[in-house]
């Protein structure tokens, strides 16, 4: 009777175990997240001011300007995370589009108000980089953790499904360097 | 950054005139150093003979006490005498030679061989969080390359444990200490360990690893393979360990070889790098002649390697917020 009573508990023990480490990865991946969430709102909080400051220089742009401005309302008002992500994506693209095109407004590149804003591009830019490849190692854990035994079994009952990883454009693999960006 | 052959050259042709007066002040040290050989041999048999007439029978128990007790005991003579005797010496190899050697090399840098890295800063740097009681340095070397503050010195850092009666020493750390701008801004502390558990326990080391500290994964598995990241935020972390950062971490450790561990720590403003040479860098061997260049090389390389880190790590790259 004790024996059986031994294994019980010991089995309760590690089921609890199993349990804190899957109910540990899910919270870690919705921190990260949150932590995407911020450094993407900060660029949402930048975009208008370079757009603006951009604008006044370089009126050849001004496609794409609205472009960013357009992509960055959708970003901010949808719910759907895969979107927003997209969404970024393009925006990350463009505005590295828009860095190239400066070499051909003089007087832009001079502006100190533009120059400040390229600064904090160029490090939200390497957050944003930094951000989903935590994202995405938190997830490949949380995957992992649903999908090995024995992990899966409580995974099951708690009805936990995978995640889907931010896939990275190897164009965003490197921290944008706007030297090189010139240099293209 | 001057290379090895005008390094060379500097040696042979601006400051040969300085060596070979300190090559004679050598030659007169190994004599001096032989002759406190000889007196450390003898004092030694005349020790042995002495314990070995009286006190064989009364103080030890058998013959091989008899030989080691003079014999420590006049190694222990010698090496006192040894580090009187070179102490001009090596000040002088250090003032004369190696100090115009690292200018040479780099003119914005300074050196001063009794100075090394402050206690302060190698606590502040979180690599090393065991406790440690002795804590010695020397040849600090200190300036500006472009943008970026730097300084390094050997540093050698001990700890005692007991056994019963007796104080065993042991190194936790000897080799250069290296202290530099970082080129980022970033909030929190980042630590790069050597994994000695990966190797060995493949997946479960991650296990006992995160029981260590808030553990790191990075997504370079060369790079998981060989260190062992701990940081306050994963984000942080990433943000400091970019791809490139990985592999210039990674060439770093090529370059001092498989042997010799590497630490950093990223933290406040500053990068950390300890390389554990396991011996203290830039002493000078008197029963080595100045004339030959090959001893001075070694030195050369290692101070080539310490202040590229600037260069290799990108450090004066401010493309950032930070100027």
């Amino acid at each position: 009777m004790n024996f059986f009573l031994v294994i019980v508990i010991v089995l309760l023990i590690i089921m609890i175990f199993y349990y804190n480490s899957l109910v540990g990865k899910k919270n870690e991946v919705d921190n990260v997240l949150g932590g995407v969430d911020a450094i993407l709102k900060k660029r949402y909080n930048l975009i208008p001011s370079l757009v603006q400051t951009v604008m006044e220089y370089a009126k050849h742009e001004k496609e794409v300007l609205e472009k960013i401005t357009e992509y960055r309302s959708r970003a901010i008002r949808t719910s759907n995370k895969e979107q927003e992500v997209a969404l970024n994506s393009e925006i990350s693209s463009m505005l590295g589009g828009i860095m190239v095109s400066v070499e051909n407004y003089p007087e832009l590149k001079a502006n100190i108000n533009f120059i400040h804003l390229q600064k904090t591009l160029n490090e939200l830019e390497a957050q944003i980089s930094a951000s989903r490849r935590a994202y995405n190692q938190a997830v490949t854990d949380y995957n992992n953790a649903i999908e090995m035994l024995p992990s899966n079994m409580i995974a099951n009952f708690l009805n936990y499904e995978r995640k889907n990883v931010f896939k990275i454009e190897s164009s965003q693999k490197e921290n944008p360097n706007i030297k090189n960006l010139f240099n293209q | 950054m001057k290379d090895l052959s005008q390094v060379k050259d500097f040696y042979y042709k601006d400051i040969y005139s300085k060596v070979l007066d300190l090559e004679l002040e050598r030659l007169e040290l190994v004599g001096k150093l032989q002759i406190m050989m000889g007196i450390s041999a003898i004092i030694f048999l005349i020790m042995f003979i002495l314990f070995y007439i009286y006190f064989i029978d009364d103080f030890f128990p058998d013959i091989i006490l008899t030989i080691f007790a003079p014999f420590f005991l006049s190694i222990a003579i010698y090496a006192i005498g040894q580090y009187f005797l070179t102490k001009n010496y090596v000040s002088g190899f250090k003032n004369e030679v190696l100090k115009e050697i690292i200018q040479f090399i780099e003119p914005n840098l300074n050196f001063d061989k009794d100075r090394y890295i402050s206690r302060n800063d190698f606590n502040t740097s979180n690599i090393f969080n065991q406790q440690y009681h002795k804590y010695n340095g020397n040849d600090l070397v200190y300036g500006t390359i472009d943008k970026t503050k730097f300084l390094f010195s050997d540093l050698h850092i001990e700890y005692k444990t007991k056994n019963g009666e007796d104080t065993n020493w042991h190194t936790l750390f000897q080799g250069i200490f290296f202290i530099a701008d970082f080129n980022k801004e970033f909030i929190g502390n980042v630590v790069v360990l050597p994994d000695y558990m990966t190797p060995t326990f493949g997946l479960i080391a991650n296990f006992f690893q995160n029981m260590k500290g808030n553990l790191i994964k990075l997504d370079n598995p060369e790079f998981e393979k060989k260190f062992v990241v701990y940081g306050d935020d994963q984000i942080t972390a990433r943000y400091i360990l970019t791809h490139s950062m990985m592999d210039r971490i990674l060439k770093l450790k090529e370059k001092v070889g498989k042997r010799v561990d590497i630490h950093l720590s990223f933290m406040g403003d500053k990068i950390y790098i300890a390389i554990d040479y396991r011996e203290d860098q830039f002493e000078p061997n008197p029963f080595k002649s100045l004339k030959d260049f090959t001893p001075i090389e070694n030195y050369v390389q290692t101070l080539r390697l310490i202040i590229n880190l600037v260069e290799d790590f990108k450090l004066n790259d401010r493309l950032w917020s930070k100027d």
